[in-house]
């Protein structure tokens, strides 16, 4: 008999299966992966962010004025 | 009447709690979406979508005289409809030509790359409202650069979301490993550039909204 605990266990048991865990020839690289997706699968935009700002400061101090011009470009783009 | 109206209000609820659910939680949220059978979700984000469209030409015109901006409106989303349909045309052709094990692979990347499309629409409805408060050209003072820095930083952050997105769209369709996704990913991009060169050569586009 079937009760509604067993339903969402199953549920989830196939939800997780039903793909592949990554893994690549190199444990280092598989460890490597494991460490740093769960920053990218759940709130993202704390990694993405702070790197989004980093690179656009070292866009900005190396061709400040290229870097005006291109996003005055890009305004255009929409 | 009312059954419909229902419906309709529940698909839209779906489409924002989904969309809100994709920038806390993509990965678990994409795998949701994946087996969703709710082909009204599609319509709606495609419909948004197209009205964002009319919203820019207004921009742009800077009217919003029906007969100015339903040309531009009207090109435009025929433009980007043609273009989710070839982006689902090349993504369903690599799947078929890699024997994807997935019965249900059109209808997945159908779901999959309509909620991909946030981070698109995104940039575009920010662009479009910073131009229309803020329009260019920049200066390089201190507020320019200020500006300039802060308009990186978000279309660069959408960027990478947008990447997410797309690296999800074909591991849940194609449940395919990383190296596999990778590739199909350079293959899409491969792909896009020169289509979105065209885009801009002709006067379409000059950002493609995909």
């Amino acid at each position: 008999m079937k009760d509604r605990l067993y339903t969402q266990l199953k549920k989830h048991y196939d939800d997780t299966l039903s793909l592949e865990p990554t893994a690549f020839n190199n444990r280092y690289i598989t460890q490597l992966y494991k460490a740093m997706s769960p920053y990218v699968k759940h709130l993202p935009f704390r990694v993405f962010i702070p790197v989004s700002l980093i690179m656009s400061m070292l866009l900005y101090i190396t061709l400040s004025l290229i870097t005006v011009q291109i996003v005055s470009l890009f305004q255009h783009g929409f | 009447m009312e059954d419909s109206i229902a419906g309709f209000l529940a698909s839209f609820i779906l489409v924002l709690r989904n969309a809100l659910r994709l920038i806390t939680d993509p990965y678990k949220t994409m795998r949701t979406v994946a087996k969703e059978h709710d082909p009204l979700q599609i319509i709606i984000i495609l419909t948004i979508s197209c009205l964002y469209f009319a919203y820019a030409a207004s921009i742009r015109n800077s009217t919003i005289n029906p007969f100015v901006i339903s040309h531009s409106a009207l090109v435009a989303s025929s433009v980007f409809l043609t273009t989710y349909i070839l982006s689902l045309g090349l993504l369903y052709s690599l799947g078929r030509l890699l024997r994807v094990d997935n019965t249900n692979l059109a209808k997945s990347l159908c779901y999959l790359s309509a909620y991909s499309l946030l981070p698109a629409f995104f940039w575009f409805i920010c662009t479009s409202t910073l131009f229309m408060l803020f329009p260019p050209p920049r200066q390089a003072t201190a507020l320019g650069g200020l500006f300039s820095v802060i308009f990186i930083v978000y279309s660069l952050t959408l960027l990478f979301w947008r990447f997410v997105l797309l690296y999800l769209t074909i591991r849940f369709s194609f449940r395919s490993s990383f190296s596999t996704t990778v590739s199909i990913m350079m293959i899409y991009v491969a792909w896009l550039l020169p289509y979105a060169y065209m885009l801009y050569v002709r006067g379409l586009f000059r950002v493609p909204f995909i």
